[in-house]
């Protein structure tokens, strides 16, 4: 559907050049939310701007449905705008017009009837579940409600694409949810395919298909959202992971010296990381029973993305060092990754050898 | 009633009907000027701020011409740019006295004031909904009617009342170098003959003039505000 390709955007302001986007390529398909994630300042907003030409790439081009946009006259890049959506983290409504009014913004030159007009922002008005604000003005709505009017101005013409930057970085926890929901069930009614700019790692786990990792203006990592979220290959992707689950935490508490979960020198501390299938096996007292050895679960998080579980926990096996590899061994044949934790007290024996 | 006015302010009583006539000038130095004022400096205003860098119609040449030229009038003092664009008022108008002599100086003084208050009004117009307004596929002349002006109008308002409130000023200026009107009047009769009466009237006329166009200003504003 949106094919970015070597995309480079500089700004020169004659003193310092700053390159926001550096050399990105992604491809997103129909029918998927694809996530792009980064710090501030990782490019990720000029990227997704570029996607509609807001700012013209540098170099490099920007394929919609197989044209090239950057070739494309203003005139003719106007029409093809009306197919690319968009909404934004301060919403960008127009404080002068009420909800209806926004909403009917963009429907101006479609040749629409005043009474066609009228229907259309009443179906989108429902679309979104803001039926009773049509005569609103924006200052009386709240957060969650000003998106939800952005997302239905969005859809005004019917795009076959909606970009979200920061959507929902403005809003509270629980209205991000609520958004979030929306846009996927516009996903599956309306057959839109979503590009989300975020920052919020819960915001990918939620919603997003595939996802890329952005960081100094390059796509540093790609791929699948389970595959990211079981098996990340980057730091700052694992710094991302880490701001959506507790498992950082658990490692400052290892540190400690008190030693609260009172470790012993042969003791091997663990990271298990598991997804789908193997989730119903009851692996732990397997290895536990066939091995002779003690695993003891220090904390585990479970995650659900896509229907699919997602799982880690840190295990501290307890017993002889040789069941203790025959049980690493046998998780790994399973398909599960097994990561050695230094806790401090280790043996020097024991291995080093980390998947 | 009578006795107590003539009391208080019998210079005023003598000098009525020339008060009246004084009033009508000075209406007339202050409308007409100012609705051309108001096209002009919209359109300047417009210009400004859509052709600065990295706005819809950026245009760094035009936009640089604009800012001098804008820049020049706006350092010339009134009573001296009275004087110096004689030619061209006579040019317009006919004539450089009077009233009629007056509109073409105050339009010139007007203009750049107007235009700058109309640039910070639109400045204000917050940069999202321009890239919204775009990303939805509105044309630049799109954005400037339906966005900027739209969005801005309660700044615009507010620029409009100052505008007419310093026009009242400036045509008192002009006044008192031939054109007329209430300032003419105060300097003529009440400054010259020391009949401070008139002074005073005249004072509160002006007062009553400042209040009303602000008074309308913000029933405006309040009405344009959601």
């Amino acid at each position: 559907m949106i094919e970015i390709r070597n995309v480079t955007k500089t700004f020169d302001d004659g003193k310092n050049k700053i390159i926001a986007v550096d050399n990105v390529s992604i491809k997103i398909e129909k029918g998927e939310i694809y996530g792009i994630i980064g710090y501030s300042g990782a490019g990720k907003s000029t990227l997704v701007r570029c996607i509609n030409l807001l700012e013209r790439p540098t170099k490099g081009k920007i394929l919609f449905k197989g044209k090239d946009l950057t070739v494309f006259s203003e005139k003719n890049l106007r029409e093809k705008r009306k197919k690319i959506g968009m909404i934004f983290q301060n919403f960008n409504l127009f404080n002068s017009r009420n909800v209806y009014h926004n909403v009917a913004y963009p429907l101006k030159g479609s040749k629409l009837s005043k009474s066609e007009e009228k229907k259309k922002v009443r179906e989108l008005l429902q679309l979104v579940g803001l039926s009773d604000k049509e005569n609103s003005y924006p200052s009386q709505l709240s957060g969650g409600q000003k998106q939800r009017v952005g997302i239905a101005r969005a859809l005004a013409n019917d795009p076959e694409v909606l970009l979200c930057d920061e959507a929902t970085s403005a809003l509270d926890p629980k209205t991000t949810t609520s958004i979030l929901k929306l846009l996927k069930e516009l996903k599956e009614k309306l057959g839109l395919t979503i590009v989300l700019i975020t920052h919020e790692m819960t915001v990918i786990k939620e919603i997003c298909d595939r996802v890329s990792i952005m960081e100094q203006g390059r796509v540093i990592e790609e791929g699948n959202t389970i595959k990211i979220f079981s098996n990340p290959e980057k730091e700052a992707t694992k710094g991302f992971l880490e701001t959506a689950t507790n498992s950082s935490k658990i490692f400052d508490v290892l540190q400690l010296k008190d030693n609260i979960f009172n470790i012993q020198k042969d003791d091997v501390l663990t990271k298990v990381n598991y997804l789908g299938d193997c989730t119903k096996d009851a692996l732990i007292s397997e290895v536990s029973r066939k091995f002779k050895i003690n695993a003891s679960i220090l904390y585990g998080n479970l995650e659900i993305l896509n229907q699919t579980p997602v799982g880690e926990l840190i295990v501290l096996f307890i017993g002889e060092t040789a069941s203790i590899q025959k049980s690493i061994d046998y998780f790994r044949e399973k398909g599960i990754l097994v990561e050695v934790i230094e806790h401090g007290r280790n043996s020097s024996k024991v291995y080093t050898k980390c998947s | 009633m009578e006795e107590i006015l003539l009391k208080y302010i019998p210079n005023v009583l003598n000098a009525k009907e020339e008060l009246i006539e004084s009033i009508h000038e000075t209406f007339i130095m202050v409308s007409i000027p100012g609705v051309i004022s108001l096209v002009l400096g919209v359109l300047l205003g417009v210009f400004l701020v859509v052709t600065r860098k990295g706005n819809i119609l950026e245009n760094k040449i035009f936009n640089n011409m604009l800012e001098k030229i804008i820049n020049l009038f706006r350092s010339i003092p009134f009573v001296i740019l009275i004087a110096a664009i004689i030619p061209v008022t006579r040019m317009i108008a006919g004539t450089a006295i009077g009233t009629k002599g007056a509109l073409v100086p105050l339009v010139f003084g007007t203009v750049p004031f107007f235009a700058r208050q109309m640039e910070s009004a639109l400045s204000e117009v917050d940069k999202g909904l321009i890239e919204a307004a775009q990303s939805m596929g509105s044309s630049p002349t799109d954005i400037i009617f339906r966005v900027y002006l739209r969005e801005g109008l309660p700044g615009i308002i507010r620029g409009v009342t100052i505008t007419f409130v310093s026009l009242i000023g400036l045509s008192a200026i002009a006044g008192s170098v031939g054109g007329g009107g209430l300032g003419d009047f105060a300097i003529r009769y009440g400054y010259q003959r020391f009949q401070n009466d008139i002074t005073f009237v005249t004072v509160i006329i002006l007062l009553i003039f400042v209040s009303v166009i602000r008074g309308i200003g913000d029933i405006l504003i309040k009405k344009v505000t959601h």
